[in-house]
């Protein structure tokens, strides 16, 4: 087969310039977000994500209590830090062992553009699937949404700020450490519910106590809630949302700092 | 007067450990453009010398400039240098032509250049046009090793990086490639191309860079750096009709050191001094009328120079 000509040659003064941030960060959004969508890992994700819904439907109890509990018990402390573990934690060390990781950093796009692109896909990702989980929570119980008042749109609330905030530590633990992975498990089934034993003002240590507070004013039945607020009443909303949004921006804002100081390479490139 | 121009790649007094294990050792290099071969066994540095050039790793100790640059944490530079890693690594959800255009996207290129750069790059590169339509995760070892070599190129790099470009490429896959980065490097690209293949390397070119257990052992081109081993005599194969009397008349010149009989009608001249060898034989030939049919150095070639280096 006779060669093809190369393209040809850039003239003087025409290479492109090099993306801004956030021309970076969209190109690596679009594609992360098409990858993610087709991965297995967002399949797994969504499979266990659809554990509230099915138990929604299972139980068809009117009794508003099932449905509070499936959602302060099971979707916000259980299956929104799974989410949130599973699309956040390997943003970069997956990439890493996989290789693709050093395509990306051999383009003009900065190493930090490259974590907003993949961070907005995760959270694009998950909060769809957060969402979805909890309509359909809502949509095959048999509880009447009316029943619930004000908890339904708490609940919503919950879900569009815990998931950037679980996001946020988990991007962080999977920019420090190579096995983010195991270390969002430990901080979401082993901290967090640590956390919620504690009494008192501890209880604001962890994610887990805002989105509460967040619930417990506006739910008709108090008993999903049972020691969550010892000697800690729920903190009001305002400071909630003020709280969740910080965690979210600051685990990006340190993960965005900390990324083009670190290498990141396969665990067993040493040639 | 014009003060010479600054070399393209500059390492200096460059080391890298990972842990306790020493990739590379007290590196100092200056390149200038043209095609240059990095070569050495697995495990002599030369990936590593790749990323931190590549601004992958940072050194240790020393320094790595790449067009005057510091490559590390500087994706400016990117614009200007291409690099294709050694890792079989694809995005294998995305065809070739939709994977080279997002790697030129990323580079600042407007869709529709992206895309007609790809589609001349993947062409250049030797992969048939029936196979764009297919995900690059179906795609042969060869053909996917041909995407990696096209988004390395298609932006028309000034520096170019390719670590063991050649592998699992077919003999004529070999062929082509390394007549396309010729291509490149009398095109102005100046390309560094790591292998552990030595004859590979001397069939694409001869300005080579050896490496050795983390040390930079030589540089050069094959001859010049046969020609610094002077404590190991060079060895000419001569083979012709009465070997035994052209070696006794050969043994009577102050260039030869020894001739060896090696059977099959050929001897084994060795001598340290082998721009007075090569006309001593050929004077002595033709006054004694022998019939030669082969005579070859076999030191010559860069397996016996790396040979003898890695010896010594």
């Amino acid at each position: 087969m006779t060669p093809s000509p190369l393209p040809p040659p850039l003239p003087p003064g025409e290479r492109p310039e090099a993306p801004t941030v956030a021309e970076g960060a969209g190109q690596i959004l679009v594609r992360q977000l098409a990858a993610s969508l087709r991965g297995k890992r967002f399949l797994v994700t969504c499979a266990l994500a659809g554990l509230a819904p099915l138990l929604s439907l299972l139980v068809r109890d009117p009794d508003p209590v099932v449905l509070e509990r499936l959602v302060v018990l099971l979707l916000l402390p259980f299956l929104l830090p799974l989410v949130a573990v599973s699309l956040g934690s390997g943003l970069l060390y997956d990439e890493a062992e996989e290789g693709t990781l050093t395509f990306l950093f051999a383009t003009p796009v900065s190493k930090s553009a490259v974590v907003l692109g993949k961070w907005a896909a995760a959270l694009v990702s998950g909060w769809a699937v957060g969402f979805v989980s909890l309509g359909l929570t809502f949509a095959f119980s048999a509880t009447p949404l009316e029943d619930l008042g004000p908890f339904v749109r708490a609940s919503w609330l919950a879900v569009l700020l815990g998931f950037p905030a679980y996001l946020g530590v988990f991007t962080l633990l999977g920019t420090l450490f190579r096995r983010g992975f195991l270390a969002g498990l430990i901080y979401a089934y082993g901290y967090e519910l640590v956390v919620w034993v504690f009494p008192g003002s501890a209880k604001r240590l962890s994610l887990g106590y805002f989105l509460r507070s967040l619930l417990e004013p506006h739910a008709p039945d108090k008993e999903p809630f049972e020691g969550a607020f010892y000697l800690q009443p729920p903190d009001p909303e305002g400071v909630c949302i003020i709280v969740l949004l910080s965690v979210a921006l600051l685990g990006l804002a340190i993960s965005l700092a900390i990324v083009p100081r670190k290498e990141f390479r396969a665990r067993n490139v040493q040639g | 007067m014009t003060p010479p121009a600054p070399p393209l790649l500059e390492v200096r007094g460059c080391s890298r450990w990972y842990g306790p294990v020493i990739a590379l050792n007290s590196m100092n290099l200056a390149l200038g453009p043209g095609l240059t071969a990095l070569v050495g066994p697995n495990g002599a540095g030369k990936s590593t010398l790749l990323r931190l050039l590549t601004g992958e790793i940072r050194p240790s100790a020393g320094r790595v400039l790449v067009l005057g640059e510091d490559p590390w944490n500087n994706p400016g530079l990117f614009r200007r240098v291409g690099y294709c890693p050694e890792q079989d690594a694809l995005y294998e959800e995305m065809d070739a032509p939709g994977f080279v255009s997002y790697m030129m996207r990323l580079r600042g290129f407007d869709p529709a250049a992206a895309r007609t750069r790809s589609e001349a790059a993947l062409a250049a590169c030797g992969l048939p046009a029936e196979a764009w339509g297919r995900k690059v995760g179906g795609y042969s070892k060869g053909m996917r090793q041909r995407v990696r070599i096209a988004q390395a190129v298609a932006h028309d790099p000034e520096v170019l990086f390719l670590d063991e470009p050649l592998t699992g490429l077919d003999p004529v896959g070999r062929r082509e490639l390394r007549t396309l980065f010729r291509s490149l490097a009398e095109r102005g690209t100046s390309i560094l191309l790591s292998s552990h293949v030595l004859h590979e390397v001397e069939a694409t070119t001869d300005r080579i860079l050896l490496l050795h257990r983390s040390r930079l052992l030589a540089e050069g081109t094959v001859q010049e750096i046969r020609d610094l081993l002077d404590e190991h005599p060079r060895s000419v194969e001569v083979s012709c009709d009465r070997p035994r009397d052209l070696a006794r008349s050969l043994l009577a010149h102050a260039a030869v050191e020894g001739v060896r009989v090696a059977g099959d009608g050929t001897i084994v001249v060795q001598s340290r001094d082998p721009a007075a060898l090569y006309p001593a034989i050929v004077r002595t030939v033709v006054e004694e009328g022998h019939a030669v049919t082969r005579m070859e150095s076999p030191d010559d070639d860069l397996e016996a120079v790396f040979r003898y280096l890695v010896r010594g």
